[in-house]
């Protein structure tokens, strides 16, 4: 898709404003469609605080959620600034987001990385495949008791977990992209002049990333999912460790805020990948179901 | 005895039939179903015993693995009788959650471990003191595994400040739960623990930590376990209610005995996988008791709220609110 110049004298001129206006239409039409499922739990959620057909003591109403980010934040009446939870929004998000970034960015390169290996190389398969498919379906928060071991208690234990969540389906459906890489591509190459590492840079990868990008998409979904987990022991900060604390102690109205800050975190932070990455896979998209 | 094929298919299908027809049918009066929940642990899993002391009602039992489904579960009426923790119930209370309390339980249970190459003696403070001023003084943290939200957490709070601990100033505590706390001291990430039994005593016995003391020298005493019901349920059903009490005093008092904790014993080892030596350390710890002590409660939750896990402290009159306390 071309960006609109908005310099351009020519945008001003009807054609292009017309184009201007479709496009900001369809945008806004997207961005509605989106909006459905969301403004449709919000109504019956809304409904459900006046009906009580849920039991009221364990789904609070969005006001109650309110405020609850309203003391989260720092704010609100001043009988709630004792909680352990005041004005502890911006540092649990940051130190949240700082652990699930180094993580998911050692996942990401590892992940990738061997799955590039096992994907071009049978040695590398059968080195690095029957173990990674034995700790695989592992589920990685049974693996704390060890991860204090090895790396005690502190947040390098939830970048490891972290890590450990988001890695396997980043390699795994890398080697397998990889592998699926029509041979003709690599012969192509080959007749081109490219080196081995060439052929990775320029042929395999390209040819694997709209699969991998999608690994990492999903990947970043897990990174999330243990971050969270695994900030509920062994540390003193964070979005997960907020929202156990608060779970243990039957503050819904908390525990139900920080589901929506996680949620909208995850939604940002898939959406920076996808902007990272969008440029790389524009060819695919092009060429892909949704291009015809 | 020659039997036709005939008259043995007959008696096999009366047979069956009778099987199959409901109690009522044959004049027996069903017996009332009642779903006890129980947390996983020592102290915990006593409850299971209940239906020998409620003969009248066809009892069946289910676990869960934290507080806040056991609660989710009582106020849905999937369980009609929850075990709880104190914490737990205060936490409730504090949010005006429908439940009541309808007995105690079990109490103590509790203990602080430290580690052993630390050789702080059993009960010296001063000792334990020194230790957390060395630490202080090499700009390090005397760190301590706690398991928020627990019992044990806010005992330990308790007991700190009584001895003159500062919790963030002088020691830290890590939220780490109780099966992670032996691997938390063996890596060196933590010097103490504050774990509930077994764990505690699996710990001393596998030579990672030493016992320093049990937590129950501060305001609210050794409370740890205490039983549920939900509001609409007591009113709907005032005879199960009463019957419930009646049942958890007999309980608790049966558990006193040689037979009670023998049964106990056995119901432990089913429960989790503890050597024996460990359940009799165990058992000797803990104190069934069906009384719930109001005033022990309060300070509880005085100290909930101090360290910011309530947004006030609970009052008396609020509490009672929540306590239906009436057997036969």
């Amino acid at each position: 898709m071309n960006s609109v110049n908005v310099q351009d004298e020519k945008f001003y001129s009807g054609k292009s404003m017309s184009k201007w206006w479709r496009r900001a239409g369809l945008r806004a039409a997207n961005v509605s469609l989106g909006l459905i499922i969301p403004s449709v739990i919000l109504t019956v959620w809304l409904l459900d605080g006046f009906f009580h057909w849920l039991p009221s003591a364990l789904i609070p109403t969005p006001r109650e959620i309110f405020i609850a980010l309203e003391v989260w934040s720092g704010h609100g009446a001043e009988r709630y600034h004792q909680l352990f939870y005041w004005n502890m929004l911006a540092s649990d998000t940051s130190i949240t987001l700082i652990r699930l970034s180094i993580g998911f960015v050692l996942a990401v390169f590892i992940g990738v990385g061997s799955g590039i290996a096992i994907g071009m190389s049978p040695f590398a398969d059968n080195l690095l495949t029957p173990t990674f498919r034995v700790l695989g379906p592992i589920p990685p928060i049974t693996i704390f008791p060890l991860a204090i071991i090895l790396l005690g208690l502190g947040s390098q234990t939830n970048i490891f977990l972290t890590f450990y969540g988001a890695f396997f389906p980043i390699m795994a459906a890398s080697a397998t992209a990889v592998a699926s890489v029509p041979r003709d591509f690599l012969r192509a190459g080959r007749m081109l002049g490219y080196s081995g590492f060439h052929r990775i840079i320029l042929v395999v990868l390209p040819s694997a990333l709209p699969a991998i990008i999608g690994s990492i998409r999903l990947g970043l979904g897990l990174a999330w999912m243990m971050e969270v987990t695994s900030e509920m022991m062994g540390v003193h900060s964070g979005l997960g460790y907020t929202m156990w604390n608060a779970y243990n102690y039957f503050d819904y109205s908390e525990v139900y805020a920080a589901m929506l800050v996680i949620g909208s975190c995850g939604f940002a932070s898939d959406y920076i990948v996808r902007l990272i990455t969008k440029k790389s896979v524009a060819w695919h998209e092009q060429t892909g179901v949704r291009g015809s | 005895m020659n039997i036709s094929r005939r008259t043995f298919i007959t008696n096999i299908a009366i047979a069956g039939v009778s099987l199959a027809l409901p109690p009522i049918v044959y004049g027996a009066t069903p017996k009332p179903k009642l779903t006890v929940g129980f947390l996983q642990g020592a102290n915990s899993v006593a409850i299971t015993l209940l239906g020998r002391f409620m003969p009248n009602y066809q009892v069946s039992y289910r676990s869960f693995s934290d507080i806040s489904t056991i609660t989710a579960a009582l106020t849905e009426n999937d369980i009609q009788v929850a075990q709880n923790i104190y914490t737990a119930f205060l936490g409730m209370v504090s949010k005006g959650l429908p439940v009541s309390a309808v007995s105690g339980q079990c109490n103590g249970g509790s203990d602080l471990v430290v580690r052993k190459d630390l050789l702080i003696p059993p009960g010296s403070w001063q000792d334990l003191k020194k230790v957390i001023t060395e630490y202080k003084a090499k700009g390090k943290h005397f760190r301590i595994a706690s398991f928020f939200g627990s019992v044990q957490d806010i005992e330990l709070r308790l007991l700190l400040e009584k001895m003159g601990i500062t919790v963030n100033a002088d020691v830290h505590l890590i939220n780490v739960p109780y099966p992670g706390m032996s691997q938390a001291m063996a890596s060196g990430a933590a010097e103490a623990a504050a774990p509930v039994q077994p764990f505690g005593v699996e710990m001393e016995l596998s030579g990672l930590a030493s016992h320093f003391v049990y937590p129950y020298d501060q305001p609210a005493g050794d409370l740890t376990n205490l039983v549920l019901m939900a509001d609409p349920y007591i009113s709907s059903s005032p005879a199960v209610f009463k019957d419930v009490g009646t049942g958890m005093i007999a309980l608790t008092e049966y558990l006193k005995t040689t037979e009670g904790q023998h049964l106990w014993g056995q119901v432990v080892a089913k429960y989790s996988n503890v050597s024996s030596k460990a359940i009799d350390l165990t058992l000797e710890q803990l104190t069934p008791s069906y009384t719930l002590p109001i005033q022990k409660m309060l300070s509880m939750g005085d100290a909930m709220a101090k360290y910011g896990f309530l947004d006030k402290p609970i009052s008396k009159e609020q509490l009672l609110q929540h306590i239906h306390y009436a057997p036969a």
